[in-house]
């Protein structure tokens, strides 16, 4: 059970991995891991997903959360991101996301090397989002959602999950993509600043977002931020924050995940929520 | 629920239907199941439809059909979810022991029954077939045959398949057909209850898992011997 809480002239960010009724259940640690955190007015959010049929599935998400951390920063950093107030093309940004993902890859294999883990003990997903005033970069790997909500209060989608035939089943980065990375890494760009954003791991999806809906006898799927569950959250999250400290809005937080809605109290799988909303909207 | 949080002001979660699973049961109903054997065997899924429509997220997600395997092959419940069966039907042994026929059958319903998933626009989870039989197949059923597809089915990830001999069922046939790390579960009729009511708690904990999670079922060692997954 872990919570970020980052809060600047600009934003307020606010994290939180719990673990879900199955492994609360069984005695098992939560195998979400998340983090952010804040770069000179940018920020860099993290959400990682441990795969259930990985051993170490814990460490394999809490080491790829830290290992994405460094190698973002050092990414914005090196390409004077910040100080020029540049962004990468969409082009390029793909080019880049493929290569810092293989880069966070690498970083994770010689971890399980050093520790002498087999690599796939350590497999879970990872989204990776980039905010800055200029807009945003994501990539990500596997399922979870993200949502952002653009300057005229209106939520889009971030990505598309992988999902394979299984509703159940997914890809990891430990996962033998590296052929076919048009196929397995997803990347988005956002060229115009936003004013909230949302990224969560599969445990929160269907009570944020809309995932599907029943039109006769056919069902259709549907990847839509739930406004009704994220616009009174930011709102919310806005109010609390001038009324409590970090530590207290961190508790709050993790008891909002745990149990804050009949769903979220139900809820089997680990669940994973990071929120962030601008002051300037 | 904690209704005191104060992130919860205000917001509402969105409803979304759950994932399906099928679960087709393929039971042995020839004469060697007459009198208390098919009694419990009634009883065992009675007491599983009980226990599945108690649990509020399998009863909307998971769908059983059973087909019976005796002289004659017979789809004795369509696939349907738990929350839309008024009752488990009451099945009669009679007859000798088809139990390839069966099988196949049974594979057909959770192969079309997924066509139909994906022409609907549902998303589901891996199916299960569970084989019950208590004795040896006819001599026509062509078991080799059988087991050859369910092996090339479990390389595809088609289903879970996982067999159940009841008494003196022929459990060295049986093993035949399973797929490792799945091994055949020996089974008392007496203990048909039991069975049941552990088949519905793995299920609805497998339902709320990934696939390939390692699940810790429940041990059913102390009335079931020999079964793993």
């Amino acid at each position: 059970m872990k919570s970020t809480h980052s809060y600047t002239d600009n934003w307020i960010v606010i994290g939180g991995s719990v673990a879900g009724q199955k492994h609360l259940q069984q005695n098992i640690l939560c195998q979400d891991a998340h983090n952010y955190t804040e770069l000179n007015g940018w920020g860099i959010a993290i959400v990682c997903d441990g795969a259930g049929s990985a051993t170490y599935a814990d460490i394999g998400a809490t080491e790829t959360t830290r290992i994405a951390t460094i190698e973002i920063q050092n990414l914005v950093q090196q390409n004077k991101w910040i100080e020029n107030a540049t962004f990468p093309s969409q082009k390029e940004w793909n080019t880049i996301a493929n290569q810092v993902a293989y880069g966070i890859y690498t970083k994770l294999q010689l971890f399980a090397i050093k520790n002498k883990y087999t690599l796939s003990d350590l497999a879970c997903t990872i989204i990776v989002l980039i905010n800055s005033p200029l807009g945003v970069l994501l990539f990500h790997i596997g399922d979870g959602r993200g949502a952002y909500c653009d300057t005229n209060k209106n939520w889009h989608t971030l990505f598309t999950p992988f999902r394979g035939e299984y509703a159940n089943e997914t890809v990891f980065i430990t996962s033998a993509i590296w052929q076919d990375t048009d196929k397995y890494i997803g990347t988005n760009y956002i060229p115009n600043p936003i004013t909230a954003f949302a990224l969560l791991s599969d445990g929160v999806e269907k009570y944020c977002f809309h995932l599907n809906e029943k039109l006769g006898t056919i069902f259709v799927s549907k990847n839509e931020p739930y406004t009704l569950f994220l616009d009174p959250l930011i709102e919310n999250i806005r109010a609390l924050n001038s009324e409590n400290t970090p530590t207290e809005m961190q508790e709050l937080w993790l008891s909002f995940l745990q149990n804050g809605t009949i769903g979220l109290e139900q809820e089997e799988d680990d669940k994973t929520l990071i929120i962030g909303v601008s002051y300037l909207s | 629920m904690d209704k005191m949080n104060p992130f919860t002001k205000g917001l509402k979660e969105a409803q979304n239907y759950n994932e399906k699973t099928i679960c087709c049961f393929v039971v042995d109903v020839s004469g060697s199941m007459y009198g208390s054997p098919i009694q419990e065997l009634n009883k065992g899924l009675q007491d599983f439809y009980q226990d599945i429509k108690k649990d509020n997220r399998t009863r909307t997600s998971l769908e059983i059909a059973i087909v019976t395997f005796g002289s004659n092959i017979e789809l004795v419940l369509a696939p349907n979810l738990v929350d839309s069966i008024p009752a488990m039907p009451l099945l009669h042994a009679d007859g000798s022991t088809r139990l390839a026929d069966g099988v196949k059958e049974a594979i057909k319903i959770v192969e079309d029954q997924k066509k139909w998933y994906k022409a609907t626009g549902q998303s589901y989870k891996r199916p299960w077939i569970v084989l019950i039989s208590d004795g040896a197949p006819d001599s026509n059923q062509n078991i080799p045959a059988l087991a050859q597809q369910i092996q090339q089915d479990s390389i595809k990830n088609s289903y879970f398949f996982y067999p159940i001999g009841v008494d003196d069922a022929d459990t060295v046939m049986l093993q035949t057909l399973c797929v490792p790390p799945v091994v055949v579960g020996k089974l008392q009729h007496a203990k048909f209850a039991d069975f049941f009511h552990w088949l519905s708690a793995s299920i609805s904990m497998v339902a709320a898992s990934k696939e390939g999670d390692k699940i810790s079922l429940p041990n059913p060692s102390d009335w079931m011997s020999g079964f793993s997954i």
